[in-house]
């Protein structure tokens, strides 16, 4: 009986212990378990890596929209309030509305991108949520706050629509604009951390001894925030302009084509002014990837991804071209406008030569015999334009004429009635020339200096144009006060290949937003966070430009279905369009007084 | 009691197609034109009268075709490229062989789109139930009814009375005698059958099908030109040289692993996953290590005349590690240290096979072993053991056999590398120092950023616990 009892004591002990070990230690209990989770899931038919890639761009490109969309909204709003002009305020609500209905697909891809994160990047996951807990928590709750603005916003749009009320309705645009921006910021930070964490975040650093605030305002950080939100503008007014073409191809009355036709012209001017100043900011975050690590920022230019600039400068050629043929093409309908017709043709050589230069790699991937013929690595021809002293130079030429395609068609219609109006005139074409002049000197100088000091110059380039365009636009702005009008622009009567042009312009954006999610994801190559946590999965290596040009035109073919989808849900509440009078001017074309539906 | 505000109907029923296409004809001319055509048989010549464009079934029947010879080929062929069987040396993709498949499923899908075509455009099944019908028009009569507005109910009368007209009905079973439940205004666009439409525009069923078809052609084009668009980037990515980025395979050497081995291993690192052309193959941003550079001859020539008393691997190895104690001239220290990336295995490949470069080759396993253990065999290496150094508890001792003093100063004593250990307690604080020897990574001193990474995390395993805590106690007292 004792030794009986004896047993049953011991083994009630034991028992008693493991129970008492596996709650206060229960790693250790479950170790085995955890030890044994997978480290990476797969997807069926495309892979783990492609369904992450295509959620992630998918979400980026709708978020892009419902970012960049407010910031023109309110700035139209605004424009109508202040100006007293009431078409704007009705485009802005018209803006408005194409946001709502994207917003919930922007959020349902980004539920999908996080649970597939979550199944197929487990651990990676894990790590991330350790680091970033308190600014997942924030991000989530701005969504709430940022979804509650914005159906004040669109909602309480006609009911606060007068005096303060109206003021305290901009308001809220503002803060939509706000709560955007800090979601925008948020999550910049996670994939700006992947890129370039602190520089004492190795390997061995558990993620709980990374410091927050360090991580979150990592190198690359801000130059993401600001060329992202440059980016959004420019993609939103695309995106507006592609609708508004869609609009305008199916529009049954007049009055409606014309309200397109200058929707589509103000979508376009938002893409197209944006565009202008991005460059600098891609350049800007070049130049700190260059700052943290030399061997990213080498990898990025020269080495396995630096085919991809070439296609992103035909893209951006295609660009320039598309959105300057559509400027031209709007030219038509402007009277007084055939007095710079004949200038065009010399815009277009410019912008010809300025894609091919921009276009033309410096690297030859070529065989023995092929070098012998060269008389080396480099080109004899090429390999002078394909550096960056060239590029440069050719880039802000082109600049320089997209903005002269739009200074001729703000001044189409209009004569000056200022006494100093030829006088104007001269020194904004002086201004043009000096800027043309700085540019190509700085250009060639730089072929005679070092690296580092040619890389300055790009500073006086981008300074000049940069000057040229705001000094000619006050100019213009005081210049065009008072001035005659030649006639009604004749809003609606365009080709319905200058709305091709739209489509072009936004599916390029579009792809390009596709082309450098895939530079700054892939300059990372074998590791999930440079040079801490490495990539072991199946897909570690960074495929080819070839096969992410097949991923990206999916991710964009998706994202435009879905778009027309939204879109045609948007327009089931619409009423049917009403047309009040007709008026124009040239820069603020407004074109006739519409009222378009709004799906109230 | 009709609404006079409401469209009216006029049925007319006629013995003779030709009566009716006239009557039709004039009702059009007049500017009527919402008018359903009742027949026994089909008539071309309603049909044309009634404006209709040519049934757009076949088109249906032509993409579907289309998609399935597509179809049948992608099948076959993918099908092919994922089980290749080699038959008596023919081509993996055999076309002729798929044209079989790829025609029964041309004519599979083009019968099943043709079919679905042809449901969708007659708007089949009819649920709603049709209004004005008599069953004489499936006797052998031809029926006219059209919709008017009731000004202009008298100029459509005196149209379908000048065709001589077995029967003129009005408003027979319209709007007003719909059944129970039938919404009339909800039929305007989507029947054959004489319900007012509401006003949308509308003329009639043909005006509605050619604004449907001018709105499918133009989502169509729109589609195309998407469509091009994107076809093009892709074909213009695809038509570059395509290049892949390497992932680095983790090598593993045993003892007597020979060079040639290593030559190998450190070739592919150096043309791939190593990223090292990036930076030395042009020459520009890094000496280009497979040519001369400035007369001194290739890598494996000048590595040994590059530091005086440092054989070549060791020069390599320290370039590898420490790459900012040997720049060359005219050159930016921008090398990382490269084992953030590569192994201690794959360093020394590199190793190796720069060696081999004009050079002989005198990286052996015991190398990479001694690398592995922490003992390398190049003095600038930073020690990496593990094991602890000493069993002393005196502080100064422990320091000493832990080579702190190799970059720490002390009382006249060591190299000033990091901060000097003299003062340390006015200046810092015990957990400061704690933290600073336990994870070194974690912050650098003001002044000493440079070299933050230089300090190994190896103390927190190398020193026990009262050690540790007798150097912490013995700077803090440092005043």
């Amino acid at each position: 009986m004792k030794r009986r009892g004896a047993k049953g004591l011991k083994l009630f002990a034991v028992m008693s212990l493991s129970a008492l070990a596996v709650h206060l230690f229960p790693e250790v209990a479950w170790a085995q378990e955890i030890a044994g989770g997978r480290s990476y899931g797969d997807f069926p038919i495309v892979g783990g890596r492609v369904a992450v890639w295509v959620a992630a761009q998918v979400h980026l490109l709708f978020a892009a929209f419902v970012l960049g969309v407010p910031m023109f909204a309110v700035v139209a709003e605004a424009w109508g309030m202040f100006g007293g002009d009431s078409k704007y305020d009705k485009l802005a609500k018209e803006f408005t509305r194409l946001l709502l209905v994207a917003y919930s697909a922007t959020a349902i891809w980004g539920a999908i991108l996080s649970f597939l994160l979550i199944t197929i990047y487990p651990n990676l996951w894990i790590y991330l949520a350790e680091i970033f807990e308190v600014s997942m928590w924030i991000y989530v709750a701005l969504f709430f706050f940022e979804s509650f603005t914005l159906y004040l916003y669109y909602y309480g749009w006609d009911r606060w629509n007068r005096g303060r009320a109206k003021l305290g309705h901009l308001t809220l645009g503002i803060l939509l604009n706000v709560f955007g921006t800090a979601v925008m910021l948020i999550a910049n930070s996670w994939l700006t951390y992947m890129m370039s964490p602190p520089a004492d975040v190795g390997p061995d650093t558990a993620p709980g001894m990374v410091q927050a605030w360090s991580a979150f305002a990592n190198a690359t950080w801000m130059p993401i925030n600001v060329h992202r939100a440059i980016a959004n503008v420019v993609f939103g007014g695309a995106i507006v302009g592609a609708y508004a073409a869609y609009r305008f191809l199916l529009a049954k009355t007049d009055e409606e084509r014309a309200h397109y036709d200058w929707m589509g012209y103000v979508g376009n001017l938002i893409a197209i002014f944006a565009l202008l100043v991005l460059p600098f900011a891609g350049y800007y975050l070049g130049r700190e990837i260059y700052e943290y690590n030399q061997q990213m920022g080498i990898t990025m230019m020269g080495g396995f991804m630096s085919w991809l600039w070439i296609i992103q400068a035909f893209l951006i050629g295609v660009l320039f071209l598309t959105g300057n043929y559509y400027l031209w093409i709007g030219m038509g309908r402007i009277p007084g406008a055939e007095r710079f017709a004949p200038y065009t043709k010399y815009m277009l050589v410019v912008l010809i030569v300025g894609v091919i230069v921009w276009a033309t790699p410096h690297t030859m991937i070529a065989n023995r015999e092929e070098i012998a013929a060269m008389g080396g690595n480099l080109h004899p021809f090429l390999g002078v334009l394909g550096v960056m002293s060239a590029k440069n130079t050719a880039v802000n030429i082109m600049i320089l004429t997209t903005f002269l395609s739009f200074l001729f068609y703000w001044r189409a219609n209009n004569d000056p009635t200022v006494k100093w109006a030829r006088t104007g005139t001269i020194v904004q074409g002086a201004m043009f020339l000096i800027a043309a002049l700085i540019v190509i000197f700085y250009g060639v100088y730089g072929y005679f200096v070092s690296a580092i000091v040619r890389i300055g110059f790009s500073v006086y380039q981008v300074g000049a144009v940069i000057a040229t365009i705001v000094g000619v636009v006050i100019i213009n702005v005081f210049m065009m006060r008072g001035a005659e009008s030649r006639g009604a622009i004749r809003w609606g009567q365009m080709p319905p290949r200058s709305q091709y042009a739209l489509f072009i312009l936004a599916v390029t954006f579009t792809w390009l937003m596709g082309l450098m999610g895939f530079a700054r994801s892939g300059i990372r190559q074998h590791w999930h966070v440079w040079e801490v946590v490495r990539d072991t999965s199946e897909w570690a290596a960074t495929p080819p430009l070839g096969y992410a040009a097949f991923v990206i035109s999916a991710c964009v073919l998706i994202f435009f279905t879905l778009v027309a989808f939204i879109f045609w849900l948007g327009g089931l509440a619409e009423k049917p369009f009403v047309s009040q009078a007709s008026s124009d001017t040239a820069l603020s074309p407004g074109g006739p007084e519409l009222a378009p539906a709004a799906g109230d | 009691m009709q609404d006079s505000t409401r469209d009216s109907g006029l049925l007319a029923s006629f013995d003779y197609v030709d009566s009716a296409v006239n009557a039709i004809g004039e009702l059009r001319a007049a500017g009527l034109k919402k008018i359903t055509a009742y027949m026994p048989c089909p008539e071309p010549q309603i049909e044309e009268a009634l404006g209709y464009d040519q049934s757009p079934v076949r088109v249906w029947a032509l993409v579907g075709g289309l998609c399935g010879a597509a179809g049948g080929f992608a099948l076959t062929s993918f099908t092919s490229m994922d089980w290749p069987l080699v038959t008596g040396g023919k081509p993996i993709l055999s076309i002729p062989a798929y044209v079989v498949i790829s025609f029964e499923m041309m004519v599979l899908f083009g019968v099943l789109s043709t079919v679905i075509g042809l449901f969708i455009n007659s708007r089949l099944p009819y649920i709603k139930p049709m209004v004005v019908y008599d069953p004489e028009f499936s006797a052998g009569k031809f029926g006219v009814y059209v919709t008017v507005a009731p000004d202009r109910l008298d100029r459509a009368r005196g149209i379908l009375q000048g065709q001589d007209p077995a029967e003129i009905r009005e408003d027979p079973v319209g709007v007003a005698h719909a059944p129970p439940g039938f919404d009339a205004e909800s039929e305007a666009r989507e029947h054959l059958v004489g319900v007012a439409p509401a006003a949308s525009g509308f003329d009639s069923e043909s005006d509605s099908r050619h604004e449907t078809r001018a709105m499918m052609v133009e989502n169509l084009k729109i589609f195309a030109v998407v469509l091009g668009t994107l076809g093009t980037f892709t074909m213009v990515a695809n038509s570059i040289p395509q290049v892949q980025s390497e992932v680095p395979v983790e090598l593993s050497f045993g003892a007597d692993v020979s060079a040639d081995e290593l030559m190998a291993s450190g070739e592919l690192l150096y043309n791939g996953a190593g990223g090292c052309l990036a930076c030395h193959g042009t020459g520009t941003r890094a000496p280009n290590l497979l040519t001369d550079h400035g007369g001194t001859g290739i890598i494996g020539v000048r590595c040994g005349n590059r530091v005086v008393g440092d054989e070549c691997k060791a020069y390599l190895y320290g370039s590898m590690v420490d790459p900012n104690a040997y720049v060359v001239e005219g050159f930016d220290p921008i090398m990382p240290d490269m084992r953030r990336s590569l192994s201690n295995a794959q360093i020394w490949a590199l190793v190796a096979y720069l060696e081999s470069l004009g050079g002989e080759v005198t990286v052996t396993g015991a190398d990479i072993g001694a690398g592995d253990d922490g003992s390398s065999a190049t003095a600038s290496a930073a020690p990496t053991g593990a094991a602890p150094a000493t069993a002393s508890t005196d502080p100064v001792e422990i320091m000493r056999a832990s080579a702190c003093l190799g970059c720490h100063v002390f009382n006249g004593e060591g190299t000033e590398m990091g901060p000097a250990f003299d003062g340390m307690g006015a200046r810092v604080d015990a957990d400061y120092i704690r933290v600073s020897i336990l994870d070194p990574g974690a912050g650098a001193a003001e002044g000493f950023e440079t070299f933050l990474g230089a300090m190994p995390p190896i103390f927190g395993d190398q020193l026990t616990a009262s050690q540790l805590e007798t150097v912490v106690q013995f700077l803090v007292s440092q005043r």
